[in-house]
């Protein structure tokens, strides 16, 4: 496969170079596998596997912003335009590591999906039905790792979800008016990602919760310093896998940390819980709307057939209604003529079939969407809740992360109702299902008696069910009402007995609201999402606040607004252990983790300062040893070679630093030229930056006397004949990159092994 | 037959069964093999809602409704599944062999099918209905107020409310079908009172009182047995209510909020009286055996061991003398007999009861009864342990380890239990064996209260979600209790810790027994003195005021200290000083 053998002097082995569909946008290695995930310009999601052979590929039909891998690699999330995020399971998950475990499971069969409308057979629905399916899937296996799926919006929102569904906080870190940010988060103080928003100011957000510590700092507008907000769903996890590690660290932080970290265990739980409660109130409604839709259809085929009997009546001059008529005919008296026609003509006995079987096989279908989706989605939606409020009284511990009793109880009665109303649905459809059935029977024989033709076959009816059927069902719609939602709060009547017997149970315990069975099923679900909405908007109202914005680093501003979409700046953020044994003030902290934070800063935004790539590190933990008297923060401005502009950036392993580099000169008919270059970054004359003594706000600028030149001789550099885009994509665990360059093509080079070439040549 | 029927033990129904399959196979052996299934499925059901629930399926054959017989009867063809038990514990632990038929998913999975009836008893309930008989229905309900408008003239205008009227109409599915489809519901609480789910419990129970138990006002207008149906409809109705009180009693206390009815101030003896009332003539003796249970419940907790034993000895004589039968009534009355002994500090005696019921329970394959009994052993042994220091000065646990060996007797009973309830899916029990564990461990020296921290800790969510008041009360105080003899854990740093699980448990016992705000009612009538007697409630209130002292004490807290200190005097006194007095109200039972 490879195309280019590689002279023993060049660094970076070519593995391979293939053709690529469209361009790619956004690409993202596996953190755990060799898969690499990538995003086209169409706004696809393409997922290969190292040898390059396609998996699969999605088309959210929207367009992506970003796309994050879960830390585990299990998962990948999606960003899109419209401010969503989507979710895909990429396997299924297996083994359990938590303690606690999740009843459910044992309890109950497979939780019911969302019905789908029988018949409904549309081609381009068909990846979007994929997607839901993953989504459920993802959402609905227990999730055996805690995972925090951290987005930003375009309006400066941050969001933390835990499984990326279930929405645990929110800062409101910037209104409009501030600026876009970076958004650091870490765990204890010690775990560190950093999401870099675009251009201009940077911002950097330390998390605070369950071992996170996301603390927000907000830039503010200044004089000169324009505004913008563009963190455009990007995402990123912030995974245990990390968090685990420097469990022991913590006490090196404060107490309230040491309490996020037990916080952790009791927000999986809820978070889970909540989470598939979610999942199945969508079930409840999705299964309404269709059931509602599906008898509205039916009772259309009736009313169709049905209504051109008054006209007829007018049209005979006779004052009376259909019932009427009908009541007549049932009661022995002759034929009316209008009847007659319609019954012998208008309708006929092929008519009345088609009628018949339309309202019987409506009737059925709704009754398996009650069977197999409404009734054990409320019944686990019961249970569920049962198990969260023993949580919830678990004051001590689940109080402080926002569970509160009292909502999680009306939460409780609601669903029980509910089960109550699913029940009284079922019973109120057979019934109406059965009433017709019994009518058609009866008009059947009533038509064989008017053809003349015998009828002693047909199956019997009963004239009172016929009565009943003429009073309250012939132009009335009992189940459409109970599943339709209107304004007009109708109350529904209920018989004496059952008002009274309803109003006894609160003795014994029952619902206090002792009215619910006048409710709609509608209403009452209504209801039910609303308490849950409630219930869940507590613990995301509580951890909100307790995420707190520590920190911030401005890094360069950009001195256009707004930033146009098309100017990205290549960020990239990773932890090293901190190698390098002179690395001064870095050392004292807790395993000696740095946060790297690099840059490219766009020519405009220092005019003094073109081409040129900044390096922090140490941020994190700045603040805390500025107390302590030092300042760990330090930074580098790295001065890219003449003839060369910085494309993309990324950090890799063991404070190493992959630079890729297009030249200047190329011009549209050569193919161009490109360079890939590693440094090590930690070898770097790292610059201590004072915070607190200089006036200007851009650390940065104040390096630009410090520069390094980098040297295309001194540094492992590869020549890539041709000239490259944006994504590079380097996995840490595999060593190895992936370029895309400008005419579709993908060239994956090996980083690793190389280095031990390298070193032998040394 | 019938009669049979209630009576028979697991190992009778399968002879049983076996006999009647080989010779023919009649309606009987339907009904009894059904029973046994039922009983396999969910073990410890209780026979009366088995009954019922196969009853019905006889009357559906009656009534010629194929398809829930197909649904119910293919039970039986279950495989084997799940729950194998790996491990034989000891020599009492549950047999090695021991297979659970079915997982409790395949059993909501069954119930569910329940469903089913409704919605497909159409086509062939047309000749079940009697001509005629709904207007009948109709004409009594024109001289209600609010009744049927079928006949009525005035309601010519047709808004669009008009057609939840129809809601309110009798309903023209069987009745037998009702029964049917809402003994499902009976067992889904049953189901769930075993697997611990409250709430569900309470749920299914509701469902079946709001939307079932008018069941019988229409059976009359179909042609089926009416004696045979009848009487089991409102034997189901009795045991939705008798559920509820239970439920009442366990989770409300017996007094509580008076809201409901404002005269009684106790609520599920309240309850219980409207029960009476109700279901005056139908199921005396499901009615009666609740209220001994709530009586003997109501005077364990007071202390008013003479009312207990009392009680004790009318559950021995519903039981019938033959061997093998009755069982469930004979267990329970053996099971109250230990506790109350226990109650009264007669270890000795309580265990000999104990040994031989779970004899008895392990011949006739009573798995749950099994569990429960070895939870009972096993507390036992912590209270003999625990009897002369009423309140275990947590400083001198270590030293007080003279009597510990009962203590470590106790602790193979609570992991045969454990392991009982972790092969039958026994959630809750579980809960409570583990919290038993946690005691155990605790009593054996503060330096395993890590271990029982992290026992209670784990059983925990289920407890407070699931179990009663009394139990929560004990898992709280158990909490503080590890806290407070960890070493390693200092009062002053974060009394809250431990304050507030007691403040919570102090509570739970207010609500459980709330003895000041007794009205004259019924409860007067029942338990003639407040405030008195050798009770489990006296003890643990004590107890929960005794640590609140301890800690105020550290804290440096004196006047919080004091009025702790002078709440637990109060519990002290009520506890050493037990006047048992004859109760008017026994007799009258």
């Amino acid at each position: 496969m490879e195309t280019d053998e590689p002279q023993a002097t060049l660094p970076f082995q070519l593995q391979f170079d293939k053709p690529v569909a469209s361009q790619i946008k956004i690409a993202e290695w596996n953190p755990e596998k060799d898969l690499l995930a990538m995003v086209t310009e169409d706004s696809k999601i393409l997922l290969h596997r190292f040898n390059w052979q396609r998996l699969w590929t999605i088309s959210p039909g929207r367009g992506i912003t970003s796309l994050c891998w879960r830390p585990d690699g299990k998962a990948i999330a999606a960003g899109l335009e419209d401010g969503t995020i989507s979710l895909h399971d990429v396997e299924d998950d297996s083994g359990n590591v938590l303690s606690y475990e999740d009843r459910t499971s044992r309890f109950f069969p497979a939780a019911p999906r969302v019905p789908r409308m029988p018949g409904l057979v549309s081609g381009d629905t068909g990846f979007i039905d994929d997607n839901e399916d993953t989504f459920r899937e993802l959402s609905n296996s227990s999730h055996q790792r805690f995972n925090i799926l951290c987005s930003g919006d375009e309006d400066g929102i941050i969001c933390f979800s835990i499984f990326g569904i279930f929405p645990i906080g929110k800062i409101v870190a910037l209104s409009k008016d501030l600026c876009h940010l970076i958004v650091l988060c870490f765990g204890e103080l010690v775990e560190d990602r950093v999401e870099l928003n675009d251009k201009q100011t940077s911002r950097h957000c330390l998390v605070g919760l369950h071992c996170l510590l996301l603390d927000t700092s907000i830039f503010w507008k200044r004089a000169g310093i324009s505004l913008c907000s563009f963190l455009n769903s990007t995402i990123l996890w912030l995974g245990e896998a990390m968090e685990m590690d420097f469990t022991w660290n913590l006490h090196a932080t404060c107490d309230e940390e040491i309490d996020a970290l037990l916080r952790k265990n009791e927000l999986h739980q809820v978070a889970q819980q909540a989470s598939n409660i979610e999942d199945l109130i969508e079930v409840i409604r999705a299964s309404l709307s269709i059931m509602c839709k599906q008898w509205s259809n039916a009772m259309h085929t009736f009313h169709e057939k049905f209504d051109s009997l008054s006209p007829l009546i007018i049209d005979h001059g006779l004052d009376s209604c259909p019932q009427e008529e009908f009541i007549s005919l049932l009661g022995g008296a002759r034929t009316s003529p209008p009847v007659h026609q319609f019954l012998v003509h208008s309708l006929g006995e092929v008519g009345l079939k088609r009628v018949a079987k339309a309202v019987q096989s409506a009737g059925k279908e709704l009754h398996l969407i009650i069977r197999d989706h409404l009734q054990p989605a409320a019944e686990i939606i019961g249970f569920r809740t049962g198990e969260l409020r023993g949580l919830s009284r678990w004051r001590s511990r689940y109080q402080g992360i926002g569970l509160d009793e009292k909502l999680i109880n009306n939460a409780t009665e609601k669903a029980g109702m509910l089960l109550i109303q699913v029940e009284r649905l079922m019973k109120v459809l057979s019934t109406v299902v059965y009433q017709f059935q019994n009518f058609f029977a009866w008009l059947t024989k009533c038509i064989k008696l008017l053809m003349s033709e015998p009828s002693d076959q047909l199956p019997s009816f009963n004239s009172e069910l016929v009565i009943i059927f003429l009073k309250f069902l012939y132009d009335q719609d009992p189940v459409r009402q109970l599943l339709e939602l209107s304004e007009i709060d109708h109350s529904i009547e209920i018989d004496l007995d059952t008002m009274q017997r309803v109003r006894e149970l609160v003795q014994f315990g029952g619902f206090s609201d002792t009215e619910f069975l006048r409710r709609t099923l509608a209403k009452e679900f209504e209801q039910l999402e609303s308490s849950f909405k409630e219930a869940f908007l507590m613990p995301f109202t509580t951890i909100s606040k307790k995420i707190l914005c520590e920190d911030l680093l401005p890094l360069f501003p950009i001195p256009s607004w707004p930033i146009s979409a098309s100017l990205k700046v290549p960020t990239s953020i990773s932890y090293f252990k901190d190698a390098s044994p002179d690395a001064s003030t870095c050392q004292t902290f807790q395993l000696g983790l740095v946060d790297y934070i690099s840059f490219r800063i766009p020519d405009e935004s220092f005019s003094d300062m073109p081409n040129s790539i900044g390096i922090a590190r140490g941020f994190m933990h700045d603040l805390s040893s500025v107390k302590k008297g030092y300042t760990s923060l330090e930074a580098v401005l790295l001065r890219v070679p003449d003839g060369y502009h910085c494309v993309d950036l990324s950090l890799y392993k063991e404070s190493q630093i992959v630079l890729l580099l297009n030249g200047t000169t190329s011009t549209s008919e050569s193919p161009g030229n490109a360079q890939m270059m590693i440094v090590q970054a930690s070898d770097l004359p790292f610059v201590s930056v004072l915070r607190s003594a200089n006036p200007n706000p851009w650390k940065m600028h104040g390096l630009k006397d410090s520069g390094v030149h980098l040297q295309m001789e001194n540094e492992k550099v590869r020549c890539i004949p041709h000239s490259v885009t944006a994504p590079l994509a380097v996995s840490a665990s595999r060593g190895v990159a992936c370029v895309f360059a400008a005419r579709k093509r993908a060239l994956v080079y090996i980083l690793e092994e190389d280095e031990d070439e390298v070193s032998d040549v040394e | 037959m019938e009669l049979l029927i209630p009576r028979l033990t697991y190992d009778g129904a399968i002879t049983l069964v076996k006999f009647q399959g080989s010779n023919h196979d009649s309606k009987e052996a339907n009904v009894t093999y059904s029973i046994f299934v039922m009983k396999l499925l969910i073990p410890s059901l209780t026979y009366d809602s088995a009954i019922t629930l196969v009853r019905f399926q006889g009357t559906t054959m009656i009534a010629n409704i194929t398809r829930l017989s197909t649904s119910y009867t293919y039970l039986p063809t279950f495989s084997p599944s799940t729950a194998h038990v790996k491990r034989p514990l000891l020599s009492f632990g549950p047999k090695a062999s021991t297979k659970l038929r079915t997982c409790p998913a395949i059993v909501c999975k069954e119930l569910r099918l329940s469903s089913y009836l409704l919605s497909d008893f159409g086509s062939e309930s047309a000749q079940m209905t009697i001509d005629g008989a709904f207007s009948t229905a109709w004409l009594k309900n024109l001289q209600k107020p609010m009744g049927s408008s079928v006949l009525s003239q005035e309601n010519g205008s047709r808004s669009s409310c008009d057609a939840f009227q129809f809601i309110a109409q009798p309903s023209s599915i069987p009745g037998c079908v009702l029964q049917l489809a809402g003994s499902s519901y009976l067992l889904r609480a049953t189901a769930w009172e075993l697997y611990g789910s409250a709430p569900l419990a309470r749920v299914n129970a509701l469902v079946y009182a709001t939307c079932f138990a008018d069941a019988s006002r229409y059976t009359d207008l179909y042609q089926i047995n009416l004696t045979l149906f009848e009487f089991s409809s409102s034997a189901d109705v009795a045991l939705a209510y008798v559920k509820l009180i239970q439920h009442l009693a366990v989770f409300k206390g017996y007094q509580g909020l008076g809201v409901a009815c404002p005269t009684l101030s106790n609520e599920a003896f309240a309850a219980l009286k409207v029960a009476e009332d109700k279901f005056l003539s139908v199921s005396k003796s499901r009615i009666q055996l609740l209220k001994l249970q709530l009586l003997h419940e109501h005077a364990l907790h007071r202390g008013h061991l003479k009312l207990a034993q009392q009680v004790c000895d009318e559950f021995g004589v519903l039981a019938s003398s033959v061997i093998g039968v009755d069982m469930e009534l004979k267990t329970e009355a053996s099971l109250r007999h230990a506790r109350t002994l226990l109650a009264a500090n007669q270890f000795s005696q309580a265990t000999n009861v104990a040994h031989s019921l779970f004899c008895m329970c392990y011949k006739f394959n009573l798995q749950v009864e099994n569990a429960t009994v070895l939870l009972l052993l096993a507390e036992i042994h912590k209270a003999e342990y625990n009897v002369h220091s009423i309140v275990p000065p947590v400083e001198s646990l270590p030293k007080t380890n003279l009597k510990s060996g009962n203590a470590v007797l106790g602790l193979p009973y609570a992991l045969a239990s454990l392991s009982y309830c972790q092969s039958f899916n026994l959630d809750l029990l579980e809960a409570s064996v583990t919290l038993t564990l946690a005691e155990l461990w605790l009593s054996l020296g503060s330096n395993h209260a890590k271990r029982a921290s992290t026992l209670i800790h784990r059983a925990l969510p289920m407890i407070l979600g699931h179990g009663g008041l009394e139990l929560r009360a004990r898992a709280y105080i158990a909490e503080a209790k590890c806290y407070l003899s960890d070493p390693s854990f200092s009062v002053t740093g974060d009394p809250e810790v431990v304050l507030d699980p007691l403040r919570q448990a102090s509570e739970e016992l207010q609500v459980l027994e709330n003895s000041n705000s007794a009205s004259v009612d019924l409860l007067v009538l029942l338990v003639s003195r407040l405030d008195e007697g050798s009770s489990q409630y006296h003890e643990l209130a004590a107890e929960a005021f005794y640590l609140m002292a301890i800690v105020f004490d550290r804290l440096g807290q004196l006047e919080e200290r004091e009025v702790a200190a002078a709440t637990f005097k109060k519990y002290v006194i009520a506890l050493e000083h037990p006047e048992d007095e004859e109760d008017p109200i026994l007799n009258g039972i």
